[in-house]
């Protein structure tokens, strides 16, 4: 099942949007870079002049965290199963002598790796890019901690959409809702309401890290034994 | 699994090896000096002092106020506006100065070579450069202007973008020797890396070796200079927060020369507190003071924090009083 969605997802219809997603930073970043050192650009903020490596860190939170991540997560998560519903395609993998769980479990895997190989590369070249060879070695330790956020971002947010993807009918839509509408605000929110969000565990120290990885694993576990109980009604 | 998925999966993880592994090693290079500022790679082996500051570090500090008229006292300072017009405040994020070995021939006094980091409008400053009779010319690819001014030849290169250099003629073209490889760097003295290694942490420093220090009329008396044990290197360095904190390191040429060194400053630290023992602001400096022997190096460091300041500028304080 993982070889046969990794393949799917890797080479399929689907790719161009991951494609297009992980070389738009990457792209940004080369033509920032050039202006910079042309001279012929300068970000100033509050009189301050924002160099390279602050324009990085922005990238990555902006871009990574704040857009790409999230919306490869809603795009891939939701679309694992309620793709096969909608092709009358899932008849054929529940009839394979393997269990539903395990549907769910190698699709979520081939997700994690195809989406990873996608981008981690792209932000490492865009800090490549964005900093220059002096300044790097202060910054390493910086870009790792970036780089698990991110990793931790794609397993998180593509664990929230599978289990959404095997529970509603139509997860693409609220999952685009919850992306890009509720966590946004709930952010700016006062209170107790930010925790309702995937965002806020994904900024915060370790801990919060560890516990967005394990209630990951609850989320897929959760998705499986969904799956494993549920009855699809195909539409005709 | 298919080969071109394989083939996707490797060069994936070979970008990011290859990202991570050169992180790493700028890192470990960091770790050897690496992070000093890029514009030494213009400074030529032969000087003999080196001094930097982040201008903009020190503009946005609540030191400004005293910076500034630190840099109305420096002529130098006005001597390049005037004839640039080059506001130190307004364009230059960090400068680099960088003391020669020896007078140049034709320049006596000026020897100095200054890199500034910044925004420059290289238009504007060339238009006024040639409003004053300045003459331009092609050196290794850069346009360098010289202005003939009294008795030295004061020039200016646009290095990189953002990135200028002033001083004498001959300067300037050793620089730019030194940054195409032409001649040595100052990066090759490892004596000198390893002090700027230790003292660049700060928001401005320098480095210099003594005997240059001497060879420059300074406020501390020729008899107090003859006194003093022998030494090799300088190197201070000052960061600028929401106070002043600042550290002398001077390289003696022996281990007993540190220790007469120390027991030298001791006693002019004693003297200081006895003459200031009845000012409160200028006590509580002084007994920040902390003198440290490490071997050949003597050290001093102090704090004098915004409140210590304030009150030494105050009527009746003691900068008021002198």
């Amino acid at each position: 099942m993982f070889e046969l969605a990794l393949g799917e997802m890797l080479w399929g219809r689907r790719a161009v949007f991951m494609a297009v997603a992980a070389a738009v930073p990457v792209l940004l970043a080369l033509g920032l870079r050039l202006a910079f050192a042309s001279g012929s650009a300068t970000i100033v903020v509050n009189g301050q002049h924002l160099s390279p490596e602050t324009m990085f860190g922005t990238a990555i939170s902006l871009l990574y965290l704040r857009f790409i991540v999230p919306a490869l997560g809603v795009y891939y998560g939701t679309s694992m199963i309620a793709d096969e519903i909608e092709d009358k395609t899932i008849t054929y993998l529940f009839v394979r002598p393997m269990r539903r769980g395990a549907i769910v479990l190698g699709k979520y895997l081939a997700y994690l790796v195809c989406v990873l190989a996608a981008v981690l590369p792209s932000a490492a070249l865009v800090f490549v890019v964005m900093v220059p060879l002096a300044s790097m070695g202060p910054l390493v330790e910086t870009f790792v901690r970036h780089l698990e956020q991110i990793a931790v971002g794609i397993a998180a947010y593509g664990a929230v959409f599978v289990l959404a993807g095997v529970t509603f009918k139509r997860p693409l839509v609220g999952g685009l809702i919850f992306v890009f509408g509720w966590e946004p605000i709930a952010a700016a929110l006062p209170g107790y309401v930010a925790r309702l969000t995937v965002a806020h565990y994904l900024q915060g120290g370790i801990a919060d890290g560890i516990g967005l990885v394990l209630a990951s694993i609850g989320a897929v576990l959760l998705a499986m034994r969904t799956i494993e109980q549920r009855e699809y009604v195909l539409e005709q | 699994m298919t080969k071109r998925t394989r083939v996707f999966l490797l060069v994936s993880a070979g970008v990011l090896a290859a990202v991570l592994a050169t992180g790493l090693a700028a890192r470990a290079a960091g770790a050897l000096g690496a992070s000093t500022p890029d514009e030494l790679a213009y400074v030529p082996a032969t000087a003999r002092m080196v001094a930097y500051a982040d201008v903009r570090e020190v503009m946005n500090s609540p030191f400004h106020d005293r910076f500034r008229q630190l840099q109305n006292a420096n002529p130098n300072g006005d001597s390049i506006e005037a004839r640039t017009g080059i506001k130190f405040e307004r364009d230059v994020d960090s400068v680099l100065v960088a003391s020669m070995d020896g007078p140049q021939a034709g320049l006596p006094k000026d020897s100095a070579l200054l890199i500034a980091r910044g925004r420059f409008d290289s238009a504007r400053v060339e238009a006024l450069m040639r409003e004053q009779g300045g003459e331009i010319e092609q050196y290794r690819g850069k346009r360098i202007i010289t202005i003939k001014d009294d008795a030295a030849l004061a020039t200016l290169a646009f290095a990189e973008p953002g990135l200028l250099l002033f001083g004498a003629r001959d300067n300037v073209r050793g620089a730019l020797d030194a940054k195409a490889g032409a001649a040595q760097t100052i990066g090759a003295n490892t004596e000198f890396m390893a002090l700027v290694g230790d003292v660049d942490d700060g928001t401005a420093w320098t480095v210099a070796k003594f005997d240059a220090l001497l060879s420059q009329r300074g406020p501390v008396p020729d008899a107090v200079l003859g006194q003093l044990p022998p030494i090799n290197w300088l190197a201070a360095s000052g960061r600028i927060d929401s106070g002043l904190h600042g550290m002398v390191r001077a390289d003696a040429r022996d281990e007993q020369s540190a220790q007469n060194l120390r027991d030298v400053v001791q006693g002019f630290l004693s003297l200081a507190r006895l003459q200031g023992s009845r000012d409160p602001a200028y006590r509580q400096m002084l007994d920040s003071v902390t003198l440290n022997t490490k071997g050949t190096s003597v050290s001093l460091s102090f704090d004098v924090s915004p409140a210590v300041l304030d009150s030494l500028n105050s009527p009746g304080g003691t900068l008021r009083r002198r």
